[in-house]
């Protein structure tokens, strides 16, 4: 191979996924040097090593793509953020909002207010937008990458005996409002059946070509149907449909390819003192031809059922709600401007927005694509466990580990069930034992989880002594998949209102909680699931701690391993820490003196906009001294960079940042959250981070983490 | 028809459709114009030419890449799948493999250097550094200090 020319050594290594082209720079000096040098094998090596993809073609070259994505995987090892953005939002009452494709858009149901988020890496200023509606907006959601923004109408009966108009969902582009040009039907109507009037929420995932969207009834006594249909949005067909009946609904649902999505089903529990029930991630295929049998309505094929461990099911007579989320959609690619994209400067836009906009217009065009992005197969789904007026208990997994389901069903569980258990699976034996008292022992059963799992999954799927159904059948225990490929965090995690928590790898949320009318939290956390960045930081840690072995042991905060039950604990210290210290929100001195040493440090730059420079002065729950002018203000007070901003200096060691790997396997104690002890260990890197003023909520996507610090303001830091 | 001769004289005579596979053959024919003057080709032997014929033969009909497709190609979006007839085709000895590579570079022909790029990239998937030295007979020129640096370096990387 040495003997032929460079340009063709260069182009087989280019073939090769990162982690050959990493041997091959060990094979000899040539290989060595050629990868070293090629900014082409250097950029994709890195791209692999991040679970990133190439972006579309634009004038970026590769060697200014690499450099944006080191800084970009700089900036998110350790949340040096390298620009701050305030925003003022507007204060009325917004009960929608989305955060896709680097715009975030907020409004309530007579109109939404869109902002393109400045963006480092395709090195963009934002601009924003507002679009009025002329009926009752229930969701909505957008791709901005296709100019695409889907609306779902809230629908009104004409009279008390009229029957319920059916459901619209609107086909607009993101930029004019209009209907897109390229859908053949721009208002898709969609009847579901209810013979009374119920109110029903609505939830909208764009998966490239097609649009997902969930009906869904709310808890009434007359239960409603509550639907599922996946559209093609270019042509109105549906491509599937799914209908529940009763208090049988999932929350949400998640798609995990083009083709396939999961349901989470947290089932009744079955007998009215039965404490604990198994939550099962359905996952479905759509027909890639149609569905013979239905061809108007195909029906999702149920092709597997995943299960999770036996949990308690529900408090108090309150049934916890179990929901799935996954950022962004499987197939999303992101291409700017949009295909169709017409001018932003179009009537409604102009109209609606009297702010400052469109401040980076000729940043825009070629040269502002997206250089990369997160690979549709590198991502995290977390499925949460949120009990009422509680906060949530995680579980993480790929979304590839679920899509690989076919393995998992040929596979038997790591250690088989004992064979009295496996005899006598009846629900009867079973639930007697579900029913015993917390705290005791169940040592009666077989300890191991896994048994334990495959007895209760028999239990679970089969309705007396008839054999096992086909559904029973597709049933994977969770010891068969889990403890390997999931991780259980155990809460409280507060979610916040603001969905947008997970982001391809990376979760996001807030810790260390402040006393407040409402929880505040001081620092922000990210979770990262990237398997090679695990292992990147994990050598580096390791490295640093060879290199100062001796000495720093007794160092408080030197446990670098610590199992998630001991987390609220410390957590809880750390807090005792910050008021220790004074650094408490609230005095704004104090915290602009925080604000400042850090910008000192020259790797935060900040502009600030809005009436209330002071707004640290008075907070919490009534910002009422809030001039009442500023309800009509533009939405978005935008603020254009002003001096250049030193993006390339490094940035400097953070002492309010800490970073830790967690390799090993943790254990959740049966008895309490759990029935049995729960094992898992999918691999993360958790990263915490002050932020300067305490935020309620927090959300994440590919650059940038918004700090919610209350319905008026909020922090954007890019990366 | 076409008339080629190849470094060690032997001479070919194919149909045009066949030679065109060759953007050097195919540039060659629009500059001379009709001719009967065979194309001497001084960088391919017999054995080699006789091989990349046979695949010029059975992609004769396809279209041919447009700059469009080889601009798109720059963006990294290659697939990585080799087609069936080209898997059967591309097993060779390894010799002939990276002969075939040098002639399809040298002759212009995409396509094919794309396959014999990918057979051996897939060669090398999945090996160890000392398993490709074997594979291509490399000599491993880095000092100890040197390997056990770079494979420091490289750890992350390793995916098992």
């Amino acid at each position: 191979m040495r003997e032929l020319p460079s340009e063709l050594v260069l182009q087989i290594l280019g073939e090769l996924p990162f982690g050959d082209l990493a041997r091959c720079s060990a094979v000899c000096k040539l290989f060595h040097s050629l990868i070293q040098s090629s900014a082409s094998l250097q950029y994709s090596s890195h791209l692999g090593a991040e679970g990133y993809v190439d972006g579309p073609p634009s004038e970026v070259a590769v060697a200014e793509r690499l450099a944006r994505l080191e800084r970009h995987r700089k900036a998110w090892h350790d949340l040096s953020w390298s620009r701050t953005v305030k925003y003022d939002m507007p204060s009325s009452s917004a009960g929608l909002y989305e955060l896709y494709g680097g715009v975030f858009a907020r409004g309530s149901q007579n109109s939404l207010d869109f902002v393109e988020l400045p963006s480092t890496i395709r090195q963009t200023e934002g601009h924003s937008f507002r679009h009025p509606f002329e009926f009752p907006v229930g969701d909505f959601t957008m791709d901005p990458s296709q100019d695409l923004l889907v609306l779902a109408e809230r629908r009104h009966r004409k009279s008390l005996s009229s029957l319920d108009p059916p459901f619209r969902v609107h086909i607009r582009t993101l930029s004019t409002n209009l209907p897109h040009p390229l859908a053949k039907v721009p208002i898709i109507e969609q009847s579901v059946v209810p013979h009374v009037e119920t109110r029903y929420t609505f939830n909208i995932t764009i998966l490239g070509g097609s649009v997902g969207v969930f009906f869904r009834a709310d808890y009434e006594r007359t239960s409603p149907p509550s639907l599922f249909v996946v559209w093609e949005w270019t042509t109105g067909f549906i491509r599937s449909m799914k209908s529940f009946t009763q208090m049988d609904v999932p929350e949400t649902f998640s798609f995990l390819s083009p083709d396939a999505f999961v349901l989470p089903r947290l089932p009744q529990p079955e007998g009215a003192h039965t404490t604990y029930v198994t939550p099962l991630l359905e996952i479905y295929t759509m027909h890639a031809n149609g569905d013979e049998s239905h061809p108007l309505y195909p029906r999702p094929v149920l092709e597997a059922t995943f299960l999770l461990p036996y949990m308690r099911g529900h408090l108090h007579g309150n049934v916890p709600i179990f929901k799935s989320r996954s950022d962004p959609a499987p197939v999303y690619a992101p291409r700017f401007p949009a295909k169709s994209q017409s001018s932003h400067s179009s009537p409604s836009t102009l109209s609606a927005s009297g702010g400052p906009q469109s401040q980076g217009e000729d940043g825009e065009g070629r040269s502002a694509q997206r250089p990369f992005y997160v690979a549709p197969e590198n991502r995290i789904i977390c499925f949460s466990v949120t009990p009422l007026l509680a906060e949530a208990t995680v579980l993480f997994t790929y979304a590839s580990t679920l899509l690989s389901y076919k393995k998992f069903l040929s596979q038997p569980p790591s250690s088989s069930p004992s064979p009295e258990m496996d005899m006598d699976p009846t629900p009867s034996n079973i639930f007697t034992h579900l029913i015993t008292p917390l705290n005791s022992p169940l040592s009666f059963l077989d300890p191991s989880p896994a048994s334990l799992d495959a007895v209760l999954a028999n239990a679970s799927n089969s309705t007396g002594p008839t054999p096992p159904t086909q559904a029973g059948l597709l049933r994977i225990p969770w010891a068969t998949w889990g403890p390997p490929n999931a991780r259980w965090i155990l809460g409280p995690i507060n979610l916040g209102n603001y969905e947008c928590y997970v982001y391809g790898t990376r979760f996001v949320h807030g810790v260390q909680r402040e006393v407040r009318p409402f929880p505040w939290w001081r620092r922000v956390r990210v979770l990262d699931f990237n398997p090679v960045g695990v292992r990147r930081a994990q050598m580096e840690e390791k490295r640093e701690d060879d290199e100062k072995k001796s000495g720093l042991e007794g160092t408080g905060r030197s446990s670098r391993r610590r199992g998630s039950d001991e987390m609220n604990a410390s957590d809880h210290e750390m807090g005792e820490d910050f008021y220790a210290d004074g650094i408490v929100d609230g005095d704004s001195d104090l915290d602009m003196e925080d604000w400042e040493s850090e910008s000192d440090e020259g790797d935060d730059v900040m502009w600030e906009v809005g009436v209330d420079d002071d707004d640290d002065g008075h907070e919490g729950a009534n910002d009422s001294d809030e001039d009442p002018d500023h309800f009509d203000q533009p939405v978005w007070s935008f603020l254009p960079p002003d001096a250049d901003p030193d993006l390339d200096s490094a940035p400097n060691a953070q002492p309010e940042t800490e970073c830790r790997t967690v390799t090993e396997t943790s254990v959740i104690r049966g008895g309490g959250f759990f029935l049995t002890d729960v094992h898992s260990s999918l691999p993360y890197r958790e990263i915490t981070k002050q932020v300067p003023h305490a935020s309620y909520d927090f959300m994440i996507d590919d650059e940038r983490i918004i700090c919610l610090r209350d319905e008026m303001n909020a922090w954007v830091h890019t990366m | 028809m076409v008339n080629l001769v190849t470094s060690d004289n032997e001479s070919f005579t194919v149909e045009k459709a066949v030679a065109s596979r060759s953007v050097l053959i195919k540039n060659m024919l629009e500059d001379v114009g009709e001719s009967d003057q065979p194309i001497p080709l001084p960088n391919v032997t017999a054995s080699v030419l006789k091989k990349v014929l046979e695949y010029c033969d059975h992609h004769k009909n396809e279209p041919m890449p447009t700059s469009e497709d080889l601009a798109a190609e720059d963006t990294r979006k290659r697939t990585t799948d080799i087609g069936e007839w080209d898997q059967k085709f591309i097993q060779v000895d390894q010799e002939m493999l990276f002969e075939i590579i040098l002639a399809a570079n040298y002759l212009d022909i995409k396509p094919l250097l794309d396959v014999g790029c990918k057979t051996v990239a897939n060669m090398i998937k999945g090996k160890t550094p000392e398993e490709i030295r074997k594979l291509f007979n490399i000599v491993n020129d880095f000092t100890p200090e040197e390997e056990a640096q770079i494979k420091k370096e490289n750890e992350w990387a390793e995916d098992r």
